[in-house]
């Protein structure tokens, strides 16, 4: 064995994974700085500048293939995702911290981003493994941020779930290890079926359903979401959700003859995500519980276009997936203002809706977003997804399909009921003690700026798969 | 004026946007604006309609627009379905036309009876001018893309001015009717969906609703005809038909999808319920007429008695509701309904003669039922009381105020000269013609407007002659008879029902030609 050779391979094939490698270096320069200054703005410039640079490297491309003894597999969803969640974890600027724990925090962050940035390439198992991990590790402790003893109670129910499941799917690992002696993902299309690997695949699907917050794996969520603190929460809900989407894809896209059975165990499952989401958001009298019951309603929508492997339901995939990060960190920066005021429950929105239209009529747009209602980019998304699923069900003829767009179509209706409830307190309810409300400047601001994007994503709809496409054209084929 | 449709459809949203500048405080300007705009959009749709060649004959749905304007409007890739393209595509034929001009009349109406919308009115003219656009834009869409934006953009609106402005029990009615019409137009989206991935226009999908009239469909896919695709057992096409009524019938209303209209009608505002009831029943009747009827005539042939007898329990039950009504305004509410009915059997009838009583009578009561609003609201105004009991012998105190009630219920109950009666007579002729139709639906719908002139009538008797009463003495001083401003909305609702009774050419000439077109087109599929 050449020493020198592989040597020389691991190098080249190092620049191929610059991006997560300007990340590490990054949150260790943060600890650094840290130590030395506890300054809010100086760690808060080193965070977005190793973004930056993270973000260029990502523009910049990389050669797409597998890489390093084929532990990582470079691909072009994985390039254009990336870019989604770096830019997310840009956007948790504008979320409001005090200097306290601001090192940590932005570091465990960056851990998460690493984590589910290798998610979304891994092909060896022990690598999938290995990145899930450190995404589930450092959330649990972002949940526990707050510092509230609901939080701590959140992050061990979170760690709790978290270790089962993960526990799962590396058993799942070991049966197919055992039972076919492979450990790549891109090995999966030459599996023969036969019942130890399938019951080792669903067992690999359940610990990246786990991810993605679909049930029976939710139970995590609406805790985790309403303790934690909101940029926490924005990038829980974006970040690893995106990575163990973008993995699936890849799971079910390289499955072969299995692909079958995982994609309808993934159909049935997320049809149940959609109906318990939504039915569980109606019962809720906390505005973020509510919208994080919304979120979890969410992953069934996008569960299928993961797993669909059609061109179409690939473009929808990216269109929801970057929608619906636009909404999330619109929806829980906002809420983040509400909250600083007072305004926990849906209960406490009554009548403020006149005093600070700018505010309040931007919460309404990006919830009216949140159902899906025209002319706001929400609707695009579930348009595709909908177009996506009626096309999968005419070129395939399964009826699986067909349910789940009349699930989605119904789990809409009913969404919009829970989500309109704030509007609706806001708007058409007479408080009963009148209540000073003094929003600042910044949060107006942003809910105008995410309004018009959202306003603009709709009548503009090219702009997102021009970017996909402008994303996608720096990488090197080989 | 090449882009007079846009002018027409766009103009009420740049006011809206103009408005979004100026302080709050000054109310006075917001009505105004509001006012100039809608009056300025009457002047260019009866431009429209002077312009509007009514001889010109029609071979296709491609044809059949005049006024057309096409622009690109969003072209991306998207995968294995090609192109998507959705364009601006706007037009009018003989059946959108008399829709456009009594939209922006009923429009401007409504703006002068918000004069009297006292709190936020700068929202309140806000999200009034966009539901402006949004109707219009509805009539005039030729993409099926544009319509069901506008379509959709209608419940927004139309939930805050309900639900910020309406009654007592506002927010209740403000949520049923969004998640009614939400509900049917979800339904919409899919056969729009199904429909953009089996039309084809060269050779990529499109939106284009003259291409699915037209019937240019892939061969085999899911909605195309010759291949008769089944899903869950049940022919595509019927399934998708059934979708559309469902979708359609929410909006018309159809019973037994109609309970959102009188709550919704007795909490909204006034100007509001004259809107709800004079334009956005006709959004979902021309749906009937553009879409369901348009793009599945194999289905519609096949299901006529189905809609038709729809549309007769439709007349019954409304009625009969009607009849059982204290609250003035819920009475004139269920009479709608029951007045839409005859829409949805002239449709089925499929003989030019229903398909053109069909399209008078939205007309027709597009212009008595917002006047019916408005007379309910007058009484309203002055008492905060609607109660039918609480009222009698008006007619010695308020005669002129009695002389419009009595105008448009006659009206209503189909009296000859009136228009109620031309549109309501030529449906029925439509449907004792019809050879698919049994007898006994022209019968029945005979029926309907016996019952409609029992509660009509029951009404004026008890509100109107007898001995004066009022229920309070504090409303005594109140009880004058219209004022200036109420007369200057209820006197063109007046002639035009009278001129539209005595000369309804001034409808029928204009839609004659595409009638004949969609009635022949359908008959085609007759088996």
């Amino acid at each position: 064995m050449n020493l020198l050779g592989q040597l020389s391979e691991i190098l080249t094939n190092l620049s191929s994974v610059k991006v997560e490698s300007s990340l590490i270096l990054g949150a260790i320069l943060l600890l650094l700085v840290g130590l030395v200054n506890k300054s809010g703005g100086l760690i808060k410039s080193v965070y977005g500048l190793t973004l930056a640079l993270a973000f260029y490297l990502n523009w910049e491309g990389f050669s797409i293939g597998n890489i390093l003894s084929n532990s990582l597999t470079t691909t072009p969803i994985a390039q254009s995702f990336t870019s989604i969640l770096l830019l997310s974890a840009l956007l948790i600027l504008i979320y409001t911290r005090s200097n306290d724990h601001a090192t940590e925090f932005y570091f465990f962050i960056l851990s998460i981003l690493v984590g589910s940035i290798f998610i979304m390439k891994a092909n060896s198992f022990l690598v999938a493994y290995l990145s899930i991990e450190l995404t589930s590790f450092s959330a649990y402790i972002l949940t526990n941020f707050s510092f509230k003893k609901s939080g701590f109670e959140a992050g061990i129910k979170y760690l709790l779930f978290g270790a089962v499941s993960t526990a799962i799917m590396l058993f799942g690992f070991g049966l197919i290890y055992g039972s076919t002696g492979t450990f790549f993902f891109s090995d999966l299309s030459t599996l023969s079926g036969d019942l130890l690997t399938n019951i080792g695949l669903v067992f690999v699907v359940f610990g990246i359903l786990f991810k993605a917050s679909i049930i029976p794996f939710h139970i995590w969520v609406p805790s985790a979401y309403q303790s934690a603190p909101n940029d926490a929460v924005a990038i829980l809900s974006i970040v690893p959700k995106l990575g163990a989407f973008v993995l699936l894809y890849r799971l079910v896209s390289e499955s072969g003859p299995v692909r079958e059975m995982i994609s309808t165990m993934c159909l049935i499952l997320g049809m149940l995500t959609i109906v318990f989401g939504t039915l569980s958001a109606l019962r809720q009298t906390n505005a973020r519980r509510m919208i994080s019951f919304g979120a979890i309603a969410h992953s069934g929508f996008v569960l299928p276009l993961a797993i669909m492997n059609s061109a179409t339901a690939y473009q929808a995939f990216w269109w929801y997936a970057v929608v619906y990060s636009i909404m999330n960190l619109a929806v829980f920066r906002l809420l983040e203002e509400y909250e600083k005021n007072e305004i926990f429950n849906i209960k406490n929105y009554g009548g403020i809706g006149a005093s600070q239209w700018l505010l309040n009529g931007g919460m309404t747009i990006i919830l009216i977003s949140l159902i899906g209602l025209p002319p706001l980019s929400g609707f695009t998304a579930k348009f595709f997804l909908f177009g996506s699923l009626l096309e999968s069900y005419s070129s395939t003829d399964e009826t699986l399909y067909m349910t789940y767009l009349v699930v989605a179509v119904f789990a809409t209706v009913i969404s919009l009921f829970f989500y309109l409830k704030i509007p609706y307190q806001m708007f058409l309810v007479n408080p009963e003690t009148s209540r000073t409300f003094q929003p600042s400047i910044s949060s107006k601001i942003i809910a105008t700026l995410f309004s018009i994007i959202l306003l603009l994503l709709f009548f503009v709809p090219q702009i997102l798969t021009v970017m996909q496409q402008l994303l996608n054209s720096h990488l090197a084929y080989e | 004026m090449e882009y007079l449709l846009s002018y027409i459809f766009l103009f009420p949203l740049l006011i809206a946007a103009v408005m979004l500048f100026i302080r709050s405080e000054a109310t006075t300007v917001f009505r105004r604006l509001a006012l100039a705009a809608t009056f300025i959009q009457v002047f260019l749709s009866v431009l429209l309609y002077v312009q509007f060649d009514k001889s010109a004959q029609i071979s296709t749905w491609s044809g059949a627009f005049q006024f057309v304007e096409k622009l690109d409007w969003i072209t991306m890739k998207l995968g294995s379905l090609g192109q998507l393209n959705i364009d601006y595509f706007i037009g009018v034929d003989g059946i959108s036309l008399p829709l456009v001009v009594l939209s922006s009349l009923i429009l401007m109406i409504g703006v002068i009876s918000s004069w009297k919308i006292k709190e936020k009115v700068k929202g309140y003219f806000i999200l009034y001018l966009i539901l402006s656009s949004s109707i219009i834009g509805c009539f005039i869409s030729l993409d099926f893309f544009l319509f069901y934006l506008c379509f959709e953009f209608m419940l927004l609106p139309m939930f805050f001015l309900i639900g910020i402005w309406g009654g007592k029990r506002r927010s209740y009615a403000s949520i049923k009717f969004f998640l009614y019409t939400l509900l049917g137009s979800l339904f919409i989206l899919i056969v729009m969906i199904g429909l953009y991935l089996s039309v084809v226009e060269g050779d990529s999908n499109t939106f284009s609703l003259v291409q699915m009239m037209d019937g240019f469909y892939e061969e085999g896919s899911i909605l195309d005809p010759a291949s008769r695709e089944l899903l869950f057992g049940y022919s595509a096409r019927a399934i998708a038909f059934v979708f559309l009524l469902i979708g359609f019938g929410v909006k018309l209303p159809l019973v037994p999808v109609h309970t959102w209209l009188p709550d919704a009608h007795v909490e909204a505002p006034t100007p509001i319920s004259v809107v709800l009831a004079g334009l956005l029943l006709k959004v979902g009747a021309y749906g009937f007429f553009r879409i369901t009827y348009g793009i599945f005539p194999d289905i519609a042939v096949e299901y006529s008695t189905l809609i038709a007898s729809l549309g007769v329990i439709s007349i019954l039950y409304g009625g009969m509701n009607a009849l059982a009504q204290n609250d003035l305004k819920r009475l004139v509410a269920y009479s709608s309904v029951s007045h839409m009915g005859f829409v949805l059997v002239g449709l089925a009838a499929i003989t030019s003669e229903g398909a053109s009583g069909s399209l008078f009578q939205m007309v027709s009561h597009g212009l008595i039922s917002p006047a019916l609003f408005l007379l309910a609201g007058v009484i309203y105004d002055r008492t905060n009381n609607r109660e039918i009991e609480h009222f009698s012998g008006l007619a010695s105190k308020m005669p002129l105020y009695t002389f419009f009630v009595a105008l448009f219920f006659f009206a209503g109950l189909g009296l000859p000269g009136l228009s109620g009666f031309v549109g309501e007579l030529i449906v029925l002729i439509g449907a004792f013609k019809a050879s698919a139709l049994s007898l006994w639906i022209g019968i029945l719908a005979t029926l309907g407007i016996a019952i409609s002139a029992a509660y009509f009538l029951w009404t004026i008797q008890r509100m109107f002659f007898g001995k004066y009463f009022v229920r309070e003495s504090a409303w005594e001083p109140s009880m004058v008879d219209l004022t200036a401003r109420e007369k200057f909305m209820l006197i063109p609702l007046a002639i035009l029902v009278l001129v539209l009774g005595i000369y309804p050419r001034l409808i029928l000439d204009y839609s004659e030609e595409t009638i004949n077109f969609f009635v022949q087109h359908i008959s085609n599929f007759n088996p």
